[in-house]
């Protein structure tokens, strides 16, 4: 096991490798640049510009002086904001976003693994209707409609919390119940699913003609049992997480890092997108081996060599 | 030779027996009522793709002007008899945009999946029949893709391929299908290369692989059609991932150009409007909705109906 | 309508008769003493509130508060607070003394000598002459890559700077001191600056209120961090108390503050939305008190409510919408673009076509639409409220049966069978910045008026930028917000050949000559007028589609009082003098 989870952290390396690579080039292909604006730059100052920040170099010199930067722990200055490091841009979004991601992540399990059971044990009656229909209403009603109607609801008509922001704990709500909305539906719907693939497993018939009651076989046999692929969902949901934190801190005001994950693009900040970059995909890598390492562990029917 | 006649006739039989299984699938799912009614939601999208623009009672990209100005200004609300679901505020028909936006999303639907099951297959093929470093290799390029922002990769390359042919097919969005298709392939390659594991090994094969078949013929004749499966699930319910997709890129701004109008961008010009004139975010809203719905109950539906544990048991 | 036509020509007339030291060797600054040139436009109605702190929402955040480079709208918002350069506006857009209480201007007008007020800065040192030199020589290096450096161009010695930003190889740091050891600003005490043009540039005074010209300490500029809050040092009527990035700024008062009006407000929040819906949610749940621009599909909504009806508030901008026709010529505006060489190719290269197009357009309709009705239709390009702008220009107004003819023409000309036959015209527009509906709205008319085909691009913003500028659109969507109150900044640059912001590419010698010989005509009646003929030109050429002047609707809090407004606030009404503004009793 020991063996098997270093070589897969060692993989991240090469992965992150390509992805840098990758999107590197991706990054220069795009037409415009950082100095692109409504009122044009004079030629000169944009060709100063340039020299400065060294993108009049080949591009594969830039990268090397990106990559040498990075590994060891420079992101490089910021092309949007002149007077800022990336470092320090991030240094001072990403434990906002962390926070958010984490509420909104531990709020969608606790409410989606129950509403997935419930709906279970009650299939194909009314518990069963009433969560599947919840679980649709949260998976097609797109993450910026809830978010505007739960502002118009909650903080403009009843006045209950701020409108954005993440000044006081009150306005940490409705952007966490936004960004969970669809990962509450995903995972009531996972868990449901696999419950009733249980349910209809051997064993489970085997101890319920044992004679076990029905409420120690469900329990302890098909919750536990139910949650193994629930796990492997919980990869992609934190992915989700990152990436739709964006349109989130968007619509709420919050001094995040998922902002930047379009706007760097927008503004061809390259220095700021490449760190978004990596940041988002070594989080997804890592988060992928945590995944494996949970599923190996929950399920004894597995084992890495 | 008589045996080998014999051997290949009972393999024959085993492929009749796939057929059957096919057969024992549709009936298990004519029983299953929600996937009926994710049938029917999917066939009237269909219809409303293939049919939209004849039954449409507008031109999508026609302004109706007069009756904005006649109404005050402003988008118009749903009721009136030449406009049934209202209007935006250039006066184009809801009704007909939304029909014209059904297009879009069975594009959506089919484009996307064929590009996942062009690249996805064949790798998860691959890896999975030839194993070892092949697999490793192919295991650690999924990798790549899986840990790549999928959202900076197509609107990267999305914006760095809008100028070309390619980017301006059907109205910029062959482009963006196929950015969703590129990063969105790797589940159904594991799941295509975990069906090729656990079947590789199985009786039949190995006696097939004893009477001579070639390995292309043991993969296309026989794994391929019993393993389709689950990656028919797979597509299906993937489907909704793709048209939610298509709506936040839409938000963006990233996707159809105007005037045509997908769902999603239609969700994200009208949620502007979302205090005063409501109905510009709802109406697509329920779209994209029940198209979710229809495809999410379908391939539930057909999950049930192809899991071979369940044969004979209903 | 007619309220709109008599404030510009107050304006205009105000402005015509304010800038009266022109021809002698010595004249008194334009009115009244320091300070008192200024007059909120509204007084409090009840008492003071004892809570004098405002909320104004930012749309974004600052890109940087160097005032050298900076040019983001976010920026300046902060930056008119924190600092003020010698002139100043009022809210007439008369230039009026600020840092410095009198100024002389030679006879040929080439040489201005500034006498500075006794004034301090934030941090309790005095400003000095030598600290405008230090910030204009700032301004015109080119190691500082500062975009506005264009406007110090008719300064002696600037030209030679300038051309050494983007030289290749780089100049040695040798080679730029003494290249600006030679630019024509000099302190003669600590109490005069003298400014020496290489040409007369009439409007140099008018551009001189820009933010780039305020006196900076090089002690502090050059020092670590020197634009974070706890550094930060200003000569405004306000300091930067806190800069949370992302999240919000703080001003307070600047103790220190030698303008003659002393801010009654003691704290400016503004908290940073990105998102124009959350600044109007905001807005509504009472957490911001001032919002500005209302975004387009809320103003009907807004007006219509009853309370927010009459907060709202709607004034005219030196701002325009203006559409460009491709003509057809390469970045120099003296060659045809190769894809061009095919007149077939470029049919808004031909005179008639863009006629055509013109005529078939109903501005007022466009403006009802598309602006929420806020607006005024526009025929030229120089705004209302400016000398230069002439009302009676409309040599194509809206008449459908003229289009056409002028369309069969042009058809003619370009040897097609009829305008259906064109191939699809290329529209430009950037997604994201809410034209789709213009862009309709303009490809619509045309369809039904001529059978004529269009190709709406919306592309990311630097793409639309990259290919704008390549002159790959027929069509493609521009706008314009003046710098600064001058005919000058409204069409050098703009229209000029090879001009930096023409991006249609239109060139007019006859256009060129009249806005040089304007630059130097010092008889102000005579200057308005080479404008407007500069403008006649532009308008019978159809150079471009003028589209409309478009206001910038806002939102104020009653209890908000004290505002100076002037047509040039883009983040808050009254922006430009934070210091009238109080908190009424509320």
């Amino acid at each position: 096991m020991l063996s098997y989870l270093s070589r897969r952290i060692l993989w991240i390396i090469p992965v992150l490798f390509t992805v840098s690579i990758i999107t590197f080039a991706l990054m220069h292909a795009v037409p415009g640049g950082p100095w692109d604006s409504e009122k044009r730059l004079p030629a000169s100052v944009q060709a100063r510009l340039n020299a400065e920040y060294g993108l009049d170099k080949p591009v594969h010199e830039q990268y090397i002086s990106w990559l040498g930067g990075f590994v060891q722990g420079d992101l490089g200055p910021s092309y949007r904001f002149r007077d800022r490091r990336v470092n320090d841009i991030v240094a001072d979004g990403l434990p906002t976003t962390i926070q958010l991601g984490v509420m909104a992540f531990i709020l969608a399990v606790l409410v989606g693994i129950p509403l997935g059971i419930f709906a279970a044990l009650g299939h194909n009656r009314w518990p069963d209707y009433v969560s599947t229909s919840l679980s649709i209403v949260g998976i097609a009603t797109p993450s910026f409609v809830l978010a505007i109607l739960l502002i118009v609801i909650f903080s403009v008509q009843l006045g209950w919390f701020p409108t954005g922001g993440w000044k006081t704990p009150d306005a940490w709500v409705l952007p966490t119940v936004a960004l969970a909305g669809f990962p509450i539906a995903v995972i009531a719907r996972y868990t449901r699913a696999s419950m009733l693939e249980v349910t209809r497993k051997d064993y489970i018939r085997t101890a319920h003609s044992k004679g076990l009651r029905n409420q120690s076989v469900v329990s302890r046999h098909m919750i536990r049992n139910a949650l193994i692929p629930v796990v492997t969902i919980l990869g992609p949901t934190l992915a989700f997480l990152v990436t739709g934190s964006f349109i989130i801190e968007r619509i709420f005001s919050i001094p995040g890092v998922g902002r930047f994950y379009l706007d760097s693009i927008t503004t061809r900040d390259y220095s700021l997108l490449m760190a978004m970059t990596m940041l988002y995909a070594f989080s997804v890598a890592f988060l992928n081996v945590v995944v494996d390492v949970l599923y190996a562990y929950i399920d004894p029917r597995i084992r890495y060599s | 030779m008589a045996t080998q006649v014999a051997v290949q006739g009972r393999a024959e039989q085993r492929g009749r027996a796939g057929a059957s299984l096919w057969r024992d699938a549709w009936g298990r799912l004519r029983k299953n009522r929600l996937a009926i009614l994710g049938l029917v939601l999917v066939f009237l999208l269909l219809f409303a793709g293939i049919f939209g623009p004849i039954i449409a009672p507008w031109p999508y990209q026609v302004q109706d002007l007069k009756a904005v100005f006649a109404g005050g200004g402003g988008p118009l609300p749903p009721g009136s008899p030449d406009h049934l679901l209202g209007t935006d505020q250039l006066g184009r028909d809801l009704l007909s945009r939304l029909l014209d936006g059904a297009r879009i999303s069975v594009s959506v639907a089919f484009v996307v999946q064929l590009v996942i099951l062009l690249i996805g297959v064949p790798i998860g093929a691959l890896a999975g029949w030839f194993g070892g470093r092949l697999d490793n290799l192919l295991m650690r390029f999924t990798d790549v893709i899986y840990a790549f922002p999928d959202l900076l990769f197509i609107i990267l390359l999305s914006v760095a391929f809008r100028e070309t042919f390619f980017g301006k097919a059907l109205d910029g969005l062959l482009l963006v299908f196929v950015a969703i298709g590129i990063t969105s392939w790797v589940t159904v390659a594991r799941l295509v290369r975990g069906q090729m594991l656990s079947l590789k090994e199985t009786e039949f094969v190995e006696a097939a692989r004893a009477i001579g078949v070639t390995d292309r013929k043991i993969v296309t004749k026989h794994l391929l059609p019993n393993g389709i499966g689950p990656v028919i699930v797979a597509v299906t319910l993937g489907i909704p991932g793709a048209i939610l997709a298509e709506a936040t890129l839409a938000y963006i701004g990233v996707g159809v150009q105007p005037p045509r109008a997908s769902w999603g961008s239609l969700i994200a010009e009208g949620q502007k409007y979302i205090r005063s004139e409501p109905h510009l975010v709802v109406f697509p809203a329920i779209a994209i909705a029940l198209a979710l719905i229809g495809f999410t109950f379908l391939g539930d539906g057909l999950r049930d109906a192809l899991d071979p544990k369940l044969k004979g048991k209903q | 309508m007619p309220q709109k036509r008599l404030l510009a020509l107050v304006g205009a007339l105000a402005i015509v008769a304010s800038a009266c030291g022109g021809t002698t060797a010595s004249a008194p600054p334009s009115s009244g003493a320091p300070g008192e040139s200024v007059a909120p436009s509204t007084e409090p109605s009840t008492g003071l509130a004892a809570d004098q702190v405002v909320r104004i929402a930012l749309p974004g955040e600052p890109p940087t508060l160097d005032p050298s480079p900076a040019q983001d709208a976010n920026s300046l918002a902060v930056l008119r607070a924190l600092h003020r350069p010698l002139v100043y506006i009022n809210e007439k857009l008369e230039v009026v003394p600020a840092l410095a209480e009198s100024w002389d201007i030679s006879s040929d007008a080439t040489e201005f000598t500034f006498h500075l007020r006794d004034a301090k800065y934030s941090n309790g040192d005095p400003i000095v002459a030598e600290d405008l030199v230090y910030s204009w020589k700032r301004l015109a290096d080119p190691r500082t890559a500062a975009p506005y450096s264009y406007v110090i161009a008719e300064v002696e010695g600037a030209e030679e700077l300038l051309g050494m930003a983007g030289a290749d190889p780089a100049p040695s740091d040798a080679d730029v001191e003494a290249a600006l050891d030679k630019l024509g600003v000099s302190a003669t005490d600590e109490k005069t600056f003298v400014v020496k043009l290489a040409t007369p540039a009439t409007y140099f005074l008018s551009a001189m209120t820009l933010w780039v010209f305020v006196p900076l300490q090089e002690k502090w500029v050059t020092s670590a961090d020197a634009f974070e809050a706890a550094n930060y040092v200003s000569s405004g009527p306000f300091m930067l108390d806190t800069w949370d990035h992302n999240s919000q700024i703080v001003l307070k008062p600047n103790p220190n503050w030698y303008g003659d009006i002393k801010p009654t407000l003691t704290e400016i929040t503004m908290p940073i939305y990105a998102e124009p819906a959350a600044a109007q949610a905001a807005y509504e749940a009472d957490e911001v008190d001032i919002i500005m621009p209302v975004d387009s599909p809320d103003v009907p909504r807004v007006q219509a409510d009853p309370v927010m009806g009459a907060e709202f508030v709607s004034d005219p901008q030196l701002s325009i919408t203006y559409y460009n026709f491709n003509n057809g010529n390469d970045p120099t505006g003296k060659k045809k673009l190769a894809r061009c060489e095919d007149a077939k190719a470029c049919p808004t290269a031909n005179k008639n076509f863009r006629i055509a197009l013109t005529q078939a357009v109903d501005k007022q309709a466009f403006i009802d639409a598309t602006l929420a009705g806020l607006g005024q239709p526009a025929n030229e390009f120089i705004m209302p409220g400016l000398p230069g702008y002439d009302e009676t220009v409309n040599p194509y107004p809206y008449d459908l049966e003229a289009a056409k003819a002028a369309m069969d023409k042009a058809v003619a000309e370009l040897g097609f069978a009829s305008a259906a036959d064109i191939p699809p015209l290329k529209f430009g527009f950037n997604t994201g910045g809410g034209h789709e509906p213009r862009v309709a709205f303009l490809a619509e008319a045309w369809r039904q008026a001529f059978g004529l085909q269009t190709d709406q691009i919306g592309s990311e913003f630097g793409v639309f930028l990259t290919q704008r500028t390549a002159g790959e659109y027929d069509i493609a969507r521009n706008g314009w917000g003046a710098d600064y109150p001058h005919a000058n900044n409204q069409t050098s640059g703009l229209f000029t050949c090879g001009g930096g912001n023409n991006d249609q590419q239109w060139c007019n010698e006859e256009f060129d000559s009249l806005i040089k010989q304007a630059a130097v005509e010092q008889d102000q009646a005579k200057q308005a007028e080479l404008y407007k003929q500069s403008q006649k030109i532009l308008a019978d050429d159809a150079a471009s589609l003028f589209l409309a002047f478009p206001e910038r609707p806002a939102l104020v809090k009653p209890y908000v009082q004290g505002l100076t407004k002037t047509p040039m606030d883009s983040t808050s009404p009254g922006e430009h003098f934070y210091e009238t503004m109080q908190i009424a009793e509320h």
